[in-house]
């Protein structure tokens, strides 16, 4: 597996943000991580991520646990956080060639030449992050990202700030890189964005994992029959929402 | 306006309040209070207290007697005016057009006049303006509570009307490319009178010295000068508006003060409708305000894009991209703004030590000297001020885990690189300082000299690495001691807390230095009879080696401390 979470538990002081989490995410496959505020996704991707260190259980990123074998774990993997952090000094091209140093690129000029032109940035090379949009600011982060082709992908909400077109062609970069062969995890709650791209789903509720599964499977389950078959009224139903209570 | 004024200015000191004691439960603002406190305490009443006990039964009813009878004002009224022309010189902005973002968001989109913007940021700063007067009236040295109290409200009015003026400063500047040749004329008119009063008062001064044929040798002789010149005539006038601001100051009776008053008044009012006509100005300054501050952040230092000879290798070192990152981003920082500053400081040090250090004749003398003391206040400040390290970093913590890097390699690349900028200053005005230290040092041997300044270059990264171990290790062990990127947290208790911290990190650095100092020591004993002050430098580079040998095991031991830093024990910018 690319990715396997086992019995995670996070904790900040007496919260528990994240209880017991167990899940796993495989070469190829594209999955959803769901929950309503608070439920425990972000501190869940920055334990993936090797940000926070859990506080039990274990994560292993290509077999390697992100705690006792941390270098081999993070170069396989690339985290793209919902607000986009840059250093103010660097431009989006030293931007690219800091991370392919530290991520032992190769071939970066080919690679981010490629990359630039996919998402629209071509011409902002020389630009400093204050120069630029907030959703240019995330596609650089993207940027960084994709040009060590990591075979592990974590995405934060990733379409926040995009216009239009970026989210399409995001939508697009994230089920290429799955079809690719990368493991892919996305955070956000867009769920239509997540119905589409995403193999399997996986929901969080207070920090716990309440369902795993494809729409169909989720749609199938004998508890969930009277929720209906779209995601949803499946998330409303499993996060203790009713349907009448959707937000406007 | 006033309503929404007040109530914004209650809710936030409210607030502030209410958040400042809610932190003090936690036991390092505590403490941080209590030494914070302290230290005020001392500072601004133990200073009275002793020296009372100590001048007990010949204080004056003000020690500043000598001034109030009349060249006080003067004094005061020529330094104004000396700053009133710096300020048209310098393209300094005025704090008070300085919107925090959430002030731009919610008041710019308000149906709000651009007056109405100006007068809300004026009342906004009376926090700090009043503060700063408190602190002048309790610093004052004047016996009675009434002329604390007239020396407040006098400091008071004093800043509030130079805060007002270099706002307009700041407008006037705008205006001075405005289409409208009125406003261009009205933008030059404030230029033209400052320029006319320091022409009248430097005029009258010169015909003084040539008509006495009296010899100007020294500072004192300038001052004494120029505050006999601004007492009569022609200068008298043109002063009168900046004496006027500072003669509450000065007044010693109640009466005295109240007329004084009454003139201050009138040039606050007069320096208020100035500024609040400037509406146009004020309205293109907001503009640039919303297009180019950053939004996150607005006190942060601006960079800019230029083109690096230094591009980083895709293969090396694993702290080679960090040095890379720190000398890119003191490569950018530096503004034509910021190196405008450092011109106007070196040059008034200059002329500082020119009047007052009377050995110092001669450029080549005055310039070695300069970059000696330079050079050892590089060394010993230099990182404690330029903080392109961990310190800076933490707010990038998210960032810097998922890094791919060995930790100590992390560490020591963020220490190498502001050490790598530190150094580099600290080499060039020690060289500097070399070659002129036959015209700076005249009386000290050319062996002394020249050994002691190799030592202090062979000596300087060991010791500025030393100290960045310091720092680094105190944010790793301690890190919401550590004000990171550009912010500092406020109060009585921050500042109480950098107080703890200064003293501890000085504490551990003699520690620290120490086993290298003494093995440079006991070569100096052991050989200094024998080959003379060369001795100091290889004393400097056996203890160089020491505290490098240190400061690598310390960069491997913080190295699990750096692992188990939480991201949520790191107080970020908002």
């Amino acid at each position: 597996m690319a990715i396997t979470v086992e019995g995670l538990t996070r904790s900040y002081g007496p919260l528990t943000a994240v209880s017991d989490l167990s899940f796993s995410v495989g070469p190829g496959e594209i999955v959803g991580l769901l929950g309503p505020n608070g439920a425990g996704k972000t501190t869940t991707l920055r334990v993936l991520a090797g940000i926070l260190k859990p506080s039990s259980g274990r994560v292993a990123i290509g077999g390697d646990d992100i705690v006792t074998q941390p270098i081999e774990a993070k170069k396989r993997l690339a985290f793209m956080p919902d607000e986009p952090h840059l250093f103010e000094y660097l431009t989006v091209e030293e931007h690219l060639r800091l991370v392919a140093r530290l991520y032992s690129v190769p071939d970066l000029d080919a690679r981010a030449r490629t990359l630039l032109d996919e998402l629209e940035l071509t011409g902002k090379e020389r630009s400093l992050p204050g120069e630029l949009s907030r959703g240019m600011r995330q596609k650089v982060v993207i940027a960084c990202g994709l040009v060590r082709d990591p075979s592990v992908l974590l995405f934060d909400e990733p379409l926040t700030g995009l216009d239009p077109i970026g989210i399409r062609r995001m939508r697009e970069t994230i089920v290429r890189r799955g079809t690719a062969g990368a493991a892919v995890l996305v955070s956000s709650h867009l769920l239509h964005l997540v119905e589409e791209v995403c193999t399997r789903i996986v929901i969080m509720n207070q920090g716990r994992k309440v369902a795993d599964g494809s729409v169909a499977e989720l749609a199938a389950r004998a508890d969930l029959a009277q929720a209906g078959s779209t995601l949803e009224q499946i998330f409303l139903t499993m996060t203790g929402r009713r349907h009448d209570e959707r937000p406007g | 306006m006033f309503g929404v004024t007040f109530y914004i200015m209650a809710c936030s000191a409210r607030n502030r309040l209410r958040r400042r004691l809610a932190r003090l439960r936690e036991p390092r603002y505590l403490m941080g209070a209590i030494v914070g406190v302290a230290y005020l305490f001392f500072s601004i009443f133990g200073r009275n207290l002793f020296g009372r006990q100590r001048r007990r039964g010949r204080l004056l009813p003000a020690a500043f007697l000598p001034l109030a009878g009349g060249s006080g004002p003067v004094a005061a009224g020529l330094a104004l005016a000396g700053a009133a022309a710096l300020s048209m010189l310098m393209p300094f902005g005025s704090g008070l057009l300085s919107f925090s973002r959430t002030e731009r968001e919610f008041l710019f989109a308000s149906p709000l006049s651009s007056r109405q913007l100006l007068f809300y940021r004026l009342m906004r700063s009376q926090w700090a303006v009043l503060f700063s007067a408190l602190i002048i009236a309790l610093t004052y040295p004047l016996a009675t509570p009434g002329a604390r109290l007239r020396s407040f409200f006098g400091a008071w009015l004093a800043l509030m009307t130079s805060q007002v003026f270099f706002t307009g400063v700041t407008l006037s500047r705008v205006r001075l490319a405005a289409p409208s040749l009125r406003a261009r004329l009205v933008a030059w008119l404030p230029r033209v009178w400052i320029a006319a009063t320091i022409a009248v008062v430097v005029a009258a001064a010169v015909a003084t010295v040539q008509s006495q044929g009296a010899g100007v040798a020294s500072a004192g002789d300038i001052v004494r000068l120029l505050v006999a010149v601004g007492q009569s005539g022609w200068p008298n006038i043109a002063l009168w508006p900046f004496k006027a601001v500072a003669a509450p100051l000065f007044a010693e009776s109640f009466v005295a003060w109240a007329v004084a008053l009454l003139g201050a008044t009138a040039v606050y009012a007069v320096v208020v409708g100035w500024v609040v006509s400037a509406d146009a100005a004020f309205e293109a300054i907001t503009d640039t305000l919303v297009e180019h501050q950053q939004p996150a952040a607005p006190r942060r230092a601006s960079y800019r894009p230029r083109r690096m000879v230094w591009r980083l290798a895709l293969e090396g070192r694993e702290e080679t991209p960090f040095i890379w990152k720190s000398v890119t981003q003191t490569l950018r920082v530096a503004n034509p703004r910021l190196l405008l500053r450092l011109i106007v400081i070196a040059g008034w040090m200059t002329v500082v030590l020119v009047l007052f250090a009377g050995r110092a004749r001669g450029v080549g003398q005055l310039a070695g000297i300069i970059a000696a003391l330079g050079a050892v206040f590089t060394v010993v400040f230099g990182p404690q001020v330029v903080r392109l390290d961990l310190r800076q970093d933490l707010q990038h913590l998210e960032l810097l885990k998922t890094w791919p890097v060995r930790v100590s390699a992390l560490i020591r690349g963020q220490m190498l690189g502001a050490a790598a900028v530190v150094t580099a200053i600290t080499w060039a005005l020690g060289a500097m300082a070399l070659v002129l230290s036959t015209a700076a040092f005249p009386r000290i041997a050319v062996e002394l000299r020249v050994a002691s300044g190799v030592a202090l270059i062979v000596a300087a990264p060991a010791l500025i690495l030393a100290q960045y171990t310091v720092h680094n290790a105190a944010a790793l062990f301690f890190p919401a001691w550590i004000a990171s990127g550009s912010s500092r947290p406020r109060g009585v208790d921050a500042m109480g807390q950098r107080l703890i911290m200064l003293a501890g990190t000085w504490l551990v650095l003699i520690v620290a230095v120490f086993p290298g100092a003494l093995v440079g020591g006991v070569l100096w004993f052991g050989f200094a009879r024998l080959i003379g002050p060369w001795i100091l430098i290889p004393g400097a580079m056996a203890g160089a080696i020491v505290v490098l040998f240190e400061v690598a095991l310390a960069t491997e031991a913080l190295g699990p401390v750096y692992e188990r830093l939480d991201i949520t024990s790191v107080e970020r910018e908002a």
